[in-house]
């Protein structure tokens, strides 16, 4: 069984408990890139073997849908049961979706995650594109000004509620932008997130970027922070989690921990020391000329 | 939300025709598509029976009209076919801008690909010009380049929840118009026959080295297809408003997990029965109203015992005529919900039932029987259309005469 399962599994059954939830009303994942381990295993044994001796585990471990499927076996929830796989916004559709059952009433809870996992054998084909840097472990790697960044995985869950007892945060925004890299069309739903929300630009707290430390990729950051939040703190994240497909889960987690503890951790490198509380952050994400913006505001 | 959502187009290629009218032209002439593998390098070549597209990716990329030097998959080109002929038969081309959405799912996306070039990848010293074609495995990149071929980007996703995985696209681009969220959606899924595939499902011990026969008691299994199938769907003020042709209306909808086992049905088919049972209350209907279903029926022991006894349970002894087109398309995995959603609105628009070939002989454990030949006119109300997949994953789409 590959890692992103176990990662999953325990991820949904953390948070589950922290909720206080026994059987989600819906389970919706995202995974850019599924169950790769078993995936390999068992393509790697098709072509070593030339298609023979084949044992069918890792086969049937290796369909995008099996985390999302061994939750509901381990609670036996027969509810809902949707897997996202649209690159780096597979974690945002599902988020799409999840608010979507909650406006429906057709949940009154749902059980959102977003998982992917690293392989050595994803690792090294991505090596041949320059894809990674070495011996970098720290938030210095985003000033370097070379190319490539940190491999990542990682599982994180969310309950989302419509009636919460004790909430992290409460979503205000989630917002998808497909193939284009005009400043206008980005203005434009920021404009909507905060008409929608009575806010403006400088009631943002904090603003969390995708950056990953590579120089040319995170030229789309420095410009989305330079055009609409100048004056707003701002700090990247990945060089916590590293960078993979659902990495912005990892960041929604963060987010959420920042708004209910009211503390800041000490690895998240800050553009300047907040002068007070923060309430209000919103995520920004961006690949291809696609981009995510996702608004959490403190309870 | 009391908005309607209806079917304005539709979309197909299997192994049965190219296009709409020659898929509708094989399902009344009783010709299915299954025989041996010619595009796949395979130990399994002679022995194995599929039901594959006849076309070589060269071919394909001509129909589809897709530029060859930039990496492609065969997903990638059927995709493009199916939904362009669904975008286009809907008259979409012409249409003022109104927020439309592509929701395409698969199951193995671009694995075609990988597993030729695997070992390439792999090897360190190996960095040609086949390394472009990295960025085409992973399961939305397909769903990218027919959106871009389409050129829509006001909303786009994939899901990929194995067999159920192009109804479930179906599903969410009915709920996203109920609720506003777009105006319009070209919905469904495509998937390629892989190698990959074929040895998951053999290893598994699941696939018929006949046609497979669903519902017969002799069934030994699935054939495996490939295809892709879309519907065009749109909020009811929106087609009317566009003066298009509606076909029919996609009423009900359920997502369930049978939680029960990774890849198994559970013997009393729970999850089944209540994909269909809440598919039939979202569509408001009892379950006397429907006239015709289009059942996953893959051929599997498993699967055809377990649907049949979900069926038996919602039905009683009043079960509604029945076939499984998988006996002329095989089991086209992420594309069967696609394309099965085509074949249930061209039941409701011609008034025929398409017949489950190679079915003789009842199961013991069940007293049902699909239909074997051809039936027309055929008042068609409302038909349900089940597809289930791995991971328990179960879903039901209802559609409706309008």
């Amino acid at each position: 069984m590959g890692r992103v399962i176990k990662m999953g599994v325990a991820a949904a059954n953390y948070c589950l408990r922290d909720a206080k939830v026994e059987n989600p009303d819906a389970i919706i994942t995202g995974t850019g890139m599924g169950c790769l381990e078993d995936t390999e295993n068992f393509l790697c044994n098709i072509l070593n073997n030339k298609e023979q001796f084949l044992t069918p585990t890792s086969f049937i471990q290796s369909t995008h849908n099996t985390v999302g499927a061994q939750i509901a076996l381990l609670l036996t929830c027969n509810n809902y049961n949707f897997t996202y796989v649209h690159r780096d916004l597979s974690f945002e559709s599902a988020f799409v979706d999840s608010i979507l059952l909650l406006k429906e009433g057709e949940a009154s809870n749902v059980l959102l995650g977003g998982v992917d996992e690293m392989t050595p054998n994803h690792y090294s084909i991505h090596s041949k594109k320059g894809f990674w840097r070495k011996g970098v472990t720290t938030s210095e790697f985003f000033y370097e000004n070379s190319k490539g960044t940190i491999p990542g995985e990682g599982a994180a869950f969310f309950t989302l509620s419509s009636s919460p007892k004790d909430p992290y945060a409460a979503v205000l925004a989630v917002e998808i932008l497909f193939n284009t890299n005009s400043q206008e069309d980005l203005k434009k739903i920021l404009d909507r997130i905060f008409s929608s929300n009575n806010l403006e630009a400088k009631d943002i707290d904090l603003i969390l970027l995708g950056a990953n430390g590579d120089q040319e990729g995170d030229r789309v950051y420095s410009e989305f922070k330079e055009n609409f939040f100048k004056e707003n703190n701002a700090a990247a994240y990945k060089n916590l989690c590293g960078e993979y497909s659902t990495s912005t889960a990892f960041g929604v987690w963060l987010a959420s921990q920042i708004l209910k503890k009211k503390e800041i951790p000490a690895g998240v490198s800050l553009s300047r020391t907040p002068e007070k509380e923060v309430s209000k952050i919103l995520l920004y994400n961006s690949y291809n000329g696609n981009h995510s913006l996702i608004l959490l505001s403190s309870c | 939300m009391s908005r309607k959502v209806v079917i304005t187009g539709l979309g197909v290629i299997s192994s049965i025709g190219n296009n709409v009218q020659e898929n509708y032209n094989s399902l009344t002439s009783l010709k299915p598509g299954i025989g041996h593998i010619q595009n796949l390098d395979t130990v399994h070549k002679n022995i194995i029976p599929v039901s594959e597209v006849k076309f070589s990716d060269k071919d394909l990329a001509h129909m589809a009209e897709f530029d060859m030097s930039r990496p492609v998959t065969r997903t990638t080109l059927l995709g493009i076919i199916a939904a362009r002929e669904a975008y286009h038969s809907a008259g979409l081309d012409k249409v003022a801008k109104l927020r439309t959405g592509f929701i395409s799912a698969t199951s193995v996306g671009g694995m075609g690909k990988t597993e030729m070039l695997y070992q390439k990848y792999l090897d360190p010293a190996d960095n040609g010009d086949f390394m472009k074609f990295l960025e085409t495995h992973d399961c939305g990149e397909s769903t990218e380049r027919i959106a871009e071929a389409l050129g829509i980007k006001d909303y786009m996703t994939t899901i990929s929840t194995a067999c159920s995985s192009s109804a479930n696209s179906i599903m969410l681009g009915a709920r996203m118009i109920k609720a506003g969220m777009l105006d319009r959606v070209i919905a469904g899924g495509v998937d390629s026959l892989t190698v990959f595939t074929i040895n998951g499902f053999n290893t598994l011990m699941i696939l018929d080295k006949e046609h497979c026969r669903p519902f017969d008691d002799s069934r030994q299994g699935l054939n495996l297809g490939e295809g892709a199938g879309y519907i065009v769907i749109e909020s009811e003020e929106a087609a009317k408003a566009g003066n298009r042709p509606i076909l029919a209306e996609v009423s009900g909808y359920a997502n369930t997990n049978d939680a029960y086992h990774q890849t198994a049905s559970s013997p009393d088919g729970q999850g089944a029965f209540l994909a269909m049972k809440k598919a039939l209350e979202v569509a408001g209907l009892t379950a006397e109203e429907i006239d015709y279903i289009n059942v996953h029926g893959t051929g599997t022991p498993n699967n055809d015992l377990s649907e049949g006894t979900a069926m038996t349970r919602l039905f009683g002894t009043q079960v509604p005529k029945f076939s499984s087109t998988k006996s002329y398309t095989g089991h086209t995995l992420g594309a069967c919900g696609g394309i099965e959603a085509v074949y249930s609105t061209l039941s409701i628009m011609n008034k025929t039932i398409f017949p489950n070939i190679n079915f003789k002989v009842k199961m013991k454990e069940l007293d049902l029987a699909p239909e074997t030949s051809l039936l027309s006119g055929v008042d068609i109300k409302s038909v349900l259309s089940n597809s289930f997949g791995f991971g328990g994953n179960n879903s039901a789409l209802v559609f409706k005469k309008i």
